[in-house]
């Protein structure tokens, strides 16, 4: 596939990859953009891969990992809430005090639980993802849970995890 | 407690601003585009997946009399790479053009607002991908009473390869710098206006105001008054006269 090609058909799904593991709009387009400038120099290599796709979301979620160090020295903390979009129920309360509490995670720990209830990994793909052992990664998604406030005993089976 | 129904409620959202950022209909599957068009606003908006058509699109770089463009890349792999001043220079540049006419609060900031490829025509590798990064900042701004949300963007640009659409405006100043300025609506069930002011400097960088009477240009947000806090003609004055 021609990087042209590749662009045009995944950067949306990038674009919404980047944004969850982020939670910035601004932060995940800029990542995308980094990340698509450097896939662009080895694309040779990167499209013969048999998952080109899975190897360019990695480098977004290692470029992520290395960003925000660097952020944190010349960002602001502030994040912009959508605002006004009206009707206050519940429902929607429920789902912004998530975003903030996914915002609030330590870094890892929130790559790691987009990997696997976003993107769907297995806990060893997240592992190689994230250089670190199988048995890190379940301790992480376990106290990122206990952050998030989640119960899984409480969660509808078609929610449920499936691994 | 909660479950995991609310988590993925929190991934759709998330979601949701991807492609209101990128302006992607949710929902749907993206499609290759056969031409990328830079609409006004799009610039500091919207993604652009530059293909074929040699548009788009860039961040900020700035201070038209210290910025310097990279060199032409060497390699034709090596995309060309700009970067602009950051966001405490680009605010400190605001403050002082708009001096009395308003003041102003930054909620959002960041190097990436404007950051994007531009591939001439990326589709056959035939040119590598230009990155420009600088500075952006939103926030609300309040004038004359009137408060309503702005996002302003600076970045090289030459004014060649920009298809507006629309009914906007364009002139050239004396100092050759060129000015396009125009009204269109805001993106949201609320409604809105936004005001676009671009200016192309002959230096060859560029800068985006836009305001808004929503909270923010980019839609989806509440009014927060009757009419955006400034005028064209104002926002016109705030990007010539002291820039």
């Amino acid at each position: 596939m021609e990087f042209g090609a590749y662009v045009a058909r995944q950067r949306p799904a990038l674009m919404r990859f980047a944004t969850v593991l982020t939670c910035q709009t601004w932060l995940a387009e800029d990542l995308v953009s980094d990340v698509l400038c450097r896939a662009y120099e080895r694309w040779d290599r990167i499209s013969r891969m048999d998952q080109p796709h899975a190897y360019v979301r990695r480098m977004v979620v290692n470029e992520y990992l290395s960003w925000r160090r660097r952020l944190a020295r010349v960002t602001p903390r502030a994040e912009v809430e959508p605002a006004g979009y009206g009707d206050g129920t519940d429902e929607r309360a429920e789902r912004d005090a998530m975003i903030r509490r996914l915002a609030g995670l330590p870094r890892r720990q929130r790559a790691a639980v987009v990997l696997r209830y976003y993107a769907g990994l297995p806990d060893s793909e997240i592992a190689a993802l994230l250089g670190c052992r199988e048995t890190t990664v379940r301790s992480q998604i376990f106290r990122a849970l206990a952050a998030l406030r989640i119960d899984l005993a409480e969660s509808s089976p078609t929610y449920q995890e499936t691994r | 407690m909660t479950d995991l129904r609310v988590l993925a409620d929190a991934f759709t959202e998330l979601e949701r601003r991807a492609d209101a950022a990128t302006g992607t209909p949710h929902a749907t599957v993206p499609a290759p585009r056969a031409a990328a068009r830079l609409v006004p606003f799009a610039a500091a908006a919207a993604v652009v997946v530059g293909i074929a058509a040699g548009v788009g699109v860039l961040a900020p770089a700035f201070d038209s009399g210290s910025q310097t463009m990279a060199p032409p890349s060497t390699r034709a792999t090596t995309p060309a790479r700009t970067e602009g001043p950051d966001v405490r220079e680009l605010t400190d540049r605001f403050r002082a053009a708009l001096g009395d006419r308003a003041t102003f609060t930054v909620t959002e900031s960041g190097p990436g607002l404007g950051t994007k490829i531009e591939p001439h025509d990326v589709s056959t590798g035939a040119t590598p991908p230009e990155v420009r990064i600088g500075a952006s900042i939103r926030g609300t701004l309040t004038a004359g009473g009137v408060t309503g949300g702005f996002d302003l963007t600076g970045y090289p640009m030459a004014m060649g390869g920009t298809s507006w659409t629309g009914d906007f405006e364009e002139h050239t100043l004396p100092d050759g710098t060129r000015v396009v300025s125009g009204e269109f609506s805001a993106r949201g069930p609320a409604g809105g206006l936004n005001r676009y002011v671009q200016t192309y400097r002959p230096d060859g960088n560029s800068f985006i105001l836009v305001v808004s009477n929503q909270r923010s240009p980019h839609g989806n947000t509440e009014l927060l008054g009757p009419h955006p806090p400034l005028t064209l003609d104002q926002m016109v004055a705030v990007l010539t006269d002291r820039w």
